[in-house]
């Protein structure tokens, strides 16, 4: 998309009602023929433009996509998000979060794409990252001790709860350390990458995957049957670009009440919100399968496993999952 | 075996014409060797069967002998975890270790990821020089400020 189509928009989504051919091609120092063209473009692209004799042009609708130069029209955040990068096809939004960090980005850089071709998982599983998905990274740099840092993932999880119960409805629960679930069914995945010396966190980029507006045959059988997203959740399609919107902020008013010492509750909000504890599971590590009862979430975030023999174990990083 | 062990065992060694020995007692492995070209290098000391909810005994004793022959040549350092979590020395489960002994090492190189509750900390080199030796086994747990690697500084 061009400047000149984004500076469109803008004064499209800004103006109450209409604004004439004339108008815009004052504002923008263009003729009014390339006004023209330009509106042809974009509703090409799916906008939904009125042009009516007199009165001039009136957005209707917009495409439900992540188009640059809009996201930033509803989004309330101090730092997070006020530079937003939206490659058109990416690897992996965390690989390019990383570079543009190491190139002297400021703190709260988003880096956002509506495709992956090499989405990942935990230890470099792949994650789908196909069409009607979000699928973002945010660069943050905690003033916090590096072992604490895992406080960060466990605030990604209650931001992605507080997003999705209280905004959409949707029944989300967290599967320990921080897989988003609904029922036996993952909606959104969150890696975080983090770069540290024992004194101090140098970086860490958020990387967080949501299914949106996927549905069924947008998968392979195999990912049906493990996956769910909020347009199968709520039954409607969602808006892509509230969605965004709903979770930078969500997330930098987190993030701000961590950094001030406020974030007290964050360990029993996990704990009320998980859907491990109280029951038995499968613990999958590079020793083996095992088995347990998950009993608790101690303040450092580990998973607290009671074995048959009574035993009391900490888990830092294993899979684990309700045994049914 | 205790400390006291582990230095009249360095003694022997040190004093007999043998230049490389290596003993396994009660889950913990002792490796003594001399080369030449690394005089100050008396004693690596691994625990391999350390087991995931942590042989405490074997880890101390495998941490005491390093941090003697860090103190005696101040060209080897060690690279100490940032984090309590799993080491990880390769990118992923498929793909090769990001480093080996005997490496050459460049600054800002990544050596192992700590993994703790998905958050991945993937650990550079601060500095440039040659890997002696790493010290954790993949998939072992780690502790905060567990040395990872040993570290020889080239100028």
């Amino acid at each position: 998309m061009t400047t000149i189509n984004q500076e469109i928009i803008k004064q499209l989504h800004t103006q109450e009602g209409y604004i004439s051919g004339e108008n815009l091609s004052k504002r923008l120092g263009v003729s009014r023929n390339a006004i023209w063209k330009q509106i042809e473009a974009l509703r090409s692209l799916g906008y939904e433009i009125e042009a009516t004799p007199r009165l001039g042009y009136r957005l209707v609708s917009t495409p439900n996509q992540l188009t640059p130069g809009e996201m930033r029209l509803n989004l309330h955040t101090q730092f997070i998000g006020q530079e937003i990068v939206t490659p058109t096809t990416v690897s992996s939004t965390n690989d390019v979060a990383k570079d543009m960090v190491k190139k002297g980005a400021a703190e709260g850089l988003t880096v956002v794409a509506q495709v992956q071709t090499q989405g990942r998982g935990r230890r470099g599983r792949e994650w789908y990252s196909g069409e009607g998905g979000l699928y973002l990274s945010i660069y943050l740099k905690p003033n916090l001790p590096p072992q604490e840092a895992s406080k960060l993932t466990l605030l990604a999880a209650i931001v992605m709860i507080e997003v999705l119960r209280n905004d959409y409805h949707i029944a989300a629960e967290i599967k320990w350390p921080n897989d988003i679930f609904v029922g036996t069914k993952k909606i959104c995945g969150i890696l975080t990458e983090l770069r540290a010396d024992p004194e101090a966190i140098h970086y860490l980029i958020l990387g967080i995957g949501l299914n949106v507006n996927q549905t069924a045959k947008d998968w392979p059988e195999q990912v049906q049957e493990i996956a769910t997203s909020m347009q199968l959740e709520t039954g409607k399609e969602v808006n892509l670009k509230a969605v965004f919107v709903r979770v930078l902020e969500t997330v930098e008013k987190q993030y701000l009440r961590l950094q001030n010492g406020m974030l007290t509750d964050l360990i029993a909000n996990v704990k009320a919100n998980s859907c491990l504890l109280g029951k038995e599971v499968k613990i999958l590590t590079k020793a083996g399968e095992s088995y347990g009862k998950a009993v608790d979430i101690l303040d450092d975030g580990s998973l607290v496993i009671k074995r048959s023999t009574g035993q009391l174990e900490k888990l830092w990083a294993a899979d684990v999952s309700v045994r049914l | 075996m205790n400390y006291a062990d582990i230095k009249d065992l360095i003694q022997i060694v040190s004093s007999s014409e043998v230049t490389e020995v290596e003993v396994e007692l009660e889950g913990v492995r002792i490796k003594i060797s001399k080369h030449a070209s690394q005089p100050h290098l008396p004693a690596i000391i691994t625990a391999p069967n350390c087991s995931q909810d942590g042989n405490q005994a074997s880890l101390d004793a495998s941490l005491q002998p390093k941090r003697a022959a860090v103190e005696e040549n101040k060209n080897i350092i060690e690279i100490l975890s940032p984090m309590v979590g799993t080491f990880y020395s390769a990118p992923t489960p498929s793909s090769s270790p990001f480093v080996t002994e005997g490496d050459k090492v460049s600054q800002g190189q990544s050596l192992c990821i700590i993994e703790a509750m998905k958050l991945m900390n993937e650990i550079e080199s601060e500095y440039q020089g040659k890997l002696i030796q790493s010290l954790v086994e993949n998939g072992q747990p780690v502790e905060y400020g567990q040395p990872l690697f040993l570290l020889e500084l080239v100028e």
